[in-house]
């Protein structure tokens, strides 16, 4: 995955891979709008998603992660890097150095889901034109009866009675809002879903409908997901691997349950022991409280951007950036972590922090 | 192994002990808040009873809109204009004074004088809780002079001296920044300082790690566990994430559509909950432990406030549905162990129904 | 600060051309070169021009010069002071000007201090007690001060102080004042004259301004600052004053800098009606005969007058406003 090769060769279960990809933001200041100083919102991410999984990515508010679900849907053109997409075993095809027109049918297989249940569906439309809107804009259907027909069948797909074709939004809660956008996003019959921060907005127990329906469908429909969040449970429950995202890299990338039990990177451990569990009995275990906050992607810290909060850190962090390196010891799988010390590090992760809490409960 | 660890002394201490307060500091009792407009009434809190006594840690739990900020709203008679408090107490012991917040003026004095000096509240978002054209310190100087007769310079060096204890990285100097320039740690930080600014005998918080992100959101609890430690109020902690309640809490209630289905320790809720309301809320939350853990979430959705259903407010989701009786009755608490209560007909209540 | 008034001023310079620009075309628009037309003019009411004047006046505009040369020209004798000559008036476009600005800028002036002495409490009254009867009741009023036309005010308003004085409130001083050197006497006199004109005038404002305020200030008001200040023991009236108040007038300061041109815009049938001396039906005069010496200067100055208007409410709100301040 570190390889920086112009080819387009992919592995064969990769439906989508992510090169080398860079997504800067001017900054400009003063009178004239000079360019002052670039936002690196994406600083060099590698990662591919493969047919039928569920890679989650996940990160502190800032870090990028928006930017490259934008940048794979090239609803943002980023400013260097690759974006390969193959449909079924054709060649696959560089999103990034397509025109709008050649885009099209790259952007019929890969639709986004968005976190505001209430912003992102417009309050004029009815059900059928929400939902149907983009049947209609890539001419899937052929009349009226047929997009009637499409949209109740989707409708009963995410569990809503389909004779609540002709409601407008405002009439629905936000659980039931957010299957009206996974409708939509389903529309067009696509292979990959990008969902925003899909679940975040949502209460705990419409969460969990929603979380058990994108499951229920992925089966169905044999979809790829990429699941943009921040809360690590739900990402745990939901995907098979995880990236977790720092100031516009990817820190650490594995499996999920070998991510979560067997950390490699210090901001993952971090991260994993600040999330509060629904335990008391684990009320005082050790935590990792980071100091300061999520670094700013428009000043970067050099070396390990990550220095600054991270109490390994040495000398070496403030000069020598890490690179993103296999560091698994299993024959097979893949844990790829970007700190100078990942192999060294007894880092804790879930396991560890309620089995320590067991010795000392002992 | 909760209610212990605050002040037991202190509730000795306090002068007469009024009848039935048990040494609370807070207690209210059947509160009733609606609220009135157009297309109808909505009883956001519909009969509520809690307690809370000096020190101690209470969590409110629900899902959105079950009432939980309308409940705080109402103890502080904030209200929006068209919600009423229509039944029920709210009993503060102020010193030796026993007030019933319920019916005082929301405006006057009694309430004036208590509202940031003995009952303070932290909110949602640090970034509105703040006017934006004022000062961080001319807010906490302001609250300071209301209460305190101080001078100045006085107030001046105890908002430095509280935004210091709240980890402020710079205090003389962030006290005359704006919160737009702070980060929004700082902004948190800054907020509560601001509540606790004269040193409250309860707090108030309302969500207040809701906006933030993972590492802010343990700062944030890190920070309220010292300064609880250190300052010994009590703490009023609302939010709809459990694990924040588990960290944090020592006594929790269940609210489901303004009705308060189950309260007890974080233990007895945790690891025993009766509730099926409770325990389909603790079944939906993935849990951040090795291994598969399936997920199960209530099935339905949470009825219209205008339309609420009749006799126990969850039956029409509650998998546990006792026909002929819950659609009928309203099941009243029932106490399962000692400090444990439910409200569901499975626990009793159906005697007295004949 | 200082960076930012001087960057403003900056911009002002390209936005002054631009207007000159305009303003020049507006001269040039009318067929055949302006001397002529003038000339036509004075002809046309009987009138003998010597050629030396023509010549002269030829001269003077670069006439027959090329198009660049002949707007140079006239830039830099606008710049002297030299706005060229009015042919309804007569008379050098300075002079009128002179004669006429002072009592156009009074009751502008006036009108102002009006709107918002009125404006500000009527719409905070109605923000604070939102859905009253009072509330409703300057809401229609307010509605019908923006829907009346002046003039039909200025009529009404001048039966109604007929009926109940008995004097005629023309014009800006007593006939017999006409003339009086100024004193305090004639001073007292255009104060118990001014007055009619300068509400009258100040009618549309004065209800834009109550319905901004209110609309404003109910923003503010459910904010969850004022709720938090609230619940810190902030006493009702502070709550009020000290902060939602504060933010919901930051929008009426910036709208100063164009009410200015507004009001004088307002005055035009006001003063046909009131027969004032103002400079509006002057300007309405000039448009109307194709005296384009004339339109053309008050047209700049009018110009000139909003974009400073618009500098010293940007600035003025920069100082209130630490948001601004700090993004200036
Ligand atoms: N159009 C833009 N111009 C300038 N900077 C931008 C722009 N879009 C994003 N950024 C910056 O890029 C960084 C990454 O933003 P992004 O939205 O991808 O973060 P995110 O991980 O999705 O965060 P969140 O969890 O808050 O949604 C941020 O610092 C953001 O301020
Ligand atoms: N001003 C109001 N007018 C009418 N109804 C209101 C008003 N404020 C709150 N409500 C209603 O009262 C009920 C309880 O609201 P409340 O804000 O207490 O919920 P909450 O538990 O704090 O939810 P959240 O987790 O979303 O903050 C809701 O049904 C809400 O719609
Ligand atoms: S490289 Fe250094 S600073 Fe970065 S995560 Fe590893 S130990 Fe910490
Ligand atoms: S009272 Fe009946 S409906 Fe309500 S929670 Fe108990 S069993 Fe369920
Ligand atoms: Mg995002
Ligand atoms: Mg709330």
């Amino acid at each position: 995955m570190t390889e920086t090769t112009r080819e387009t060769d992919m592995n064969e279960r990769t439906i989508i891979s992510v090169r080398n990809l860079v997504k800067y933001f001017p900054i400009e200041a003063g009178f004239l709008r000079r360019q002052v100083g670039v936002v690196k919102a994406v600083d060099d991410v590698n990662f591919d998603l493969n047919e039928g999984e569920t890679l989650a990515l996940v990160g502190e508010s800032g870090c990028g992660k928006t930017t490259t679900s934008h940048c794979i849907i090239q609803a943002q053109r980023p400013t260097a890097g690759q974006v390969l997409f193959r449909i079924g075993d054709a060649e696959p095809m560089d999103l990034t150095r397509m025109e709008k027109e050649e885009l099209k049918e790259a952007r019929r297989n890969i639709r986004m889901i968005y976190q505001d249940p209430y912003s992102s569906l417009n309050p004029r439309m009815t059900l059928l034109q929400i939902i149907g809107e983009p049947l209609v804009i890539h001419r899937m259907v052929e009349n009226q009866d047929e997009l009637q027909e499409r949209v109740a069948e989707l409708l009963r797909l995410v569990r809503l009675d389909p004779s609540t074709l002709n409601r407008y939004p405002h009439a629905f809660s936000g659980g039931q809002r957010q299957r009206i956008a996974i409708a939509r996003a389903l529309s067009l019959s696509p292979k990959v879903v990008i969902a925003d921060e899909a679940v975040s907005a949502l209460d705990v127990s419409v969460q969990a409908q929603i979380l058990n329906l994108m499951k229920e469908l992925q089966t169905q429909l044999g979809l790829t997901y990429l699941f943009v969040a921040h809360n690590l449970a739900v990402v745990k429950y939901e995907a098979d691997r995880v990236a977790v995202m720092y100031a516009g890299k990817i820190v650490e990338i594995g499996e999920t349950e070998e991510l979560y039990t067997n950390p490699r990177h210090p901001y993952t451990e971090a991260l994993i022991s600040a999330a509060p569990n629904p335990d008391p009995d684990t009320k005082y275990r050790e935590r990792i409280v980071l100091a300061g906050e999520v670094a700013d992607p428009g000043n970067l810290p050099g070396g390990c951007a990550f220095h600054p909060r991270c109490r390994y850190a040495e000398d070496r962090c403030r000069q020598e950036t890490p690179e993103l390196i296999d560091i698994s010891e299993k024959e097979g799988q893949s844990h790829l972590a970007a700190c100078h010390f990942a192999e060294k590090l007894e880092l804790t992760g879930i396991a560890g922090s309620i089995q320590r809490e067991e010795r000392e409960n002992a | 192994m909760t209610e212990i660890q605050s002040g037991g002394t202190a509730i000795d201490e306090m002068a007469p002990s009024t009848e039935g307060m048990n040494g609370s500091l807070l207690s209210v009792r059947d509160l009733q808040t609606h609220f009135f407009s157009r297309e109808g009434v909505v009883k956001a809190v519909d009969g509520v009873s809690f307690d809370i006594k000096p020190g101690e840690i209470l969590g409110i739990a629900g899902e959105s809109g079950c009432g939980k900020s309308v409940t705080s709203q109402s103890i502080l008679r904030i209200l929006p204009k068209n919600g009423k408090i229509v039944g029920g107490e709210i009993l503060f012991q102020n010193e030796d004074r026993l007030i019933d917040l319920a019916t005082e003026d929301a405006d006057g004095r009694v309430l004036r004088d208590i509202r940031g000096k003995d009952i303070a509240m932290i909110f949602q978002e640090p970034m509105s809780a703040f006017s934006p054209v004022h000062t961080v310190g001319d807010q906490i100087i302001e609250t300071i002079r209301i209460h305190q007769e101080v001078s100045k310079e006085e107030a001046h060096d105890q908002a430095i001296e509280m935004l210091r204890r709240v980890g402020m990285p710079n205090p003389a100097r962030n006290i005359d920044e704006y919160t737009f320039n702070l980060s929004g740690g700082m902004r948190q930080r800054a907020m509560v300082a601001l509540s606790l600014s004269c040193r409250p005998k309860l707090l108030i918080a309302d969500e207040p790690t809701t906006a933030v992100d993972v590492t802010i959101q343990a700062q944030m609890l890190e920070l309220l566990r010292d300064i609880q430690a250190d300052l010994g109020m009590a703490i009023i902690m609302i939010t709809h994430d459990l694990g924040v309640i588990a960290e944090l809490t020592d006594r929790v209630m269940i609210m489901y559509l303004g009705k308060e289905v189950e309260h007890g320790t974080v233990e007895d809720v945790f690891h025993r909950p009766q509730h099926p309301y409770t325990r389909g809320l603790l079944a939906s939350i993935p849990k951040m432990e090795p291994g598969r853990v399936e997920i199960e979430p209530i099935e339905g959705v949470v009825p219209n406030p205008y339309a609420m259903p009749s006799g126990c407010k969850f039956h029409t989701r509650c998998p546990d549905f006792i026909e002929g009786v819950c659609e009928r009755h309203e099941p009243p608490l029932t106490a399962v162990a000692r400090g444990h209560e439910v409200s569901c007909f499975l626990y009793g209540g159906r005697e007295a129904l004949e | 600060m200082l960076i930012y008034i001087l960057r403003r001023l900056l911009v002002m310079i390209p936005v002054t051309i631009l207007i000159s620009i305009i303003g020049f075309i507006i001269i040039q628009a009318p067929p055949g070169d302006f001397v002529s037309s003038y000339i036509a003019g004075l002809e046309a009411q009987g009138d003998i021009i010597e050629p030396e004047l023509i010549d002269s006046l030829r001269a003077r505009y670069g006439l027959g010069e090329p198009i660049y040369v002949q707007y140079f020209k006239w830039v830099s004798s606008f710049i002297e002071g030299d706005l060229g000559y009015s042919m309804i008036y007569r008379e050098p476009v300075v002079d009128i000007i002179a004669q006429r600005l002072p009592s156009s800028f009074t009751i502008s002036l006036l009108s102002l201090i009006l709107v918002f002495v009125i404006g500000i409490p009527i719409g905070i009254l109605s923000a604070t007690k939102q859905y009253s009867l009072a509330d409703y009741s300057f809401t229609v009023v307010g509605f019908l001060g923006v829907a009346t036309p002046n003039f039909l005010l200025a009529l009404v308003g001048l039966w109604l102080l007929f009926k109940w004085t008995g004097t005629v409130a023309i014009g800006l001083y007593s006939p017999e004042m006409q003339n009086a050197p100024f004193g305090l006497a004639k001073f007292l006199d255009l104060v118990g004259h001014i007055w009619l004109p300068a509400l009258i005038v100040g009618t549309a404002g004065t209800a834009e301004l109550i319905r901004t305020m209110r609309a404003n200030l109910l923003d503010e008001l459910p904010k969850q600052y004022v709720t938090v200040a609230r619940a810190r023991g902030v006493k009702p009236t502070k709550l009020l004053y000290k902060y939602p108040l504060r933010i919901a007038i930051n929008p009426v300061i910036s709208t100063v800098g164009w009410l200015l041109p507004v009001l004088v815009e307002g005055e035009v049938l006001v003063s046909l009606v009131l027969g004032l001396p103002t400079i509006a039906p002057v300007l309405l005069d000039s448009l109307m005969q194709q005296d384009m010496f004339l339109a053309t200067s008050i047209i700049m100055i009018l110009g000139i007058l909003t974009l400073v208007g618009t500098l010293l409410s940007d600035i003025l709100l920069a100082i209130v406003d630490p948001r601004i301040r700090g993004a200036v």
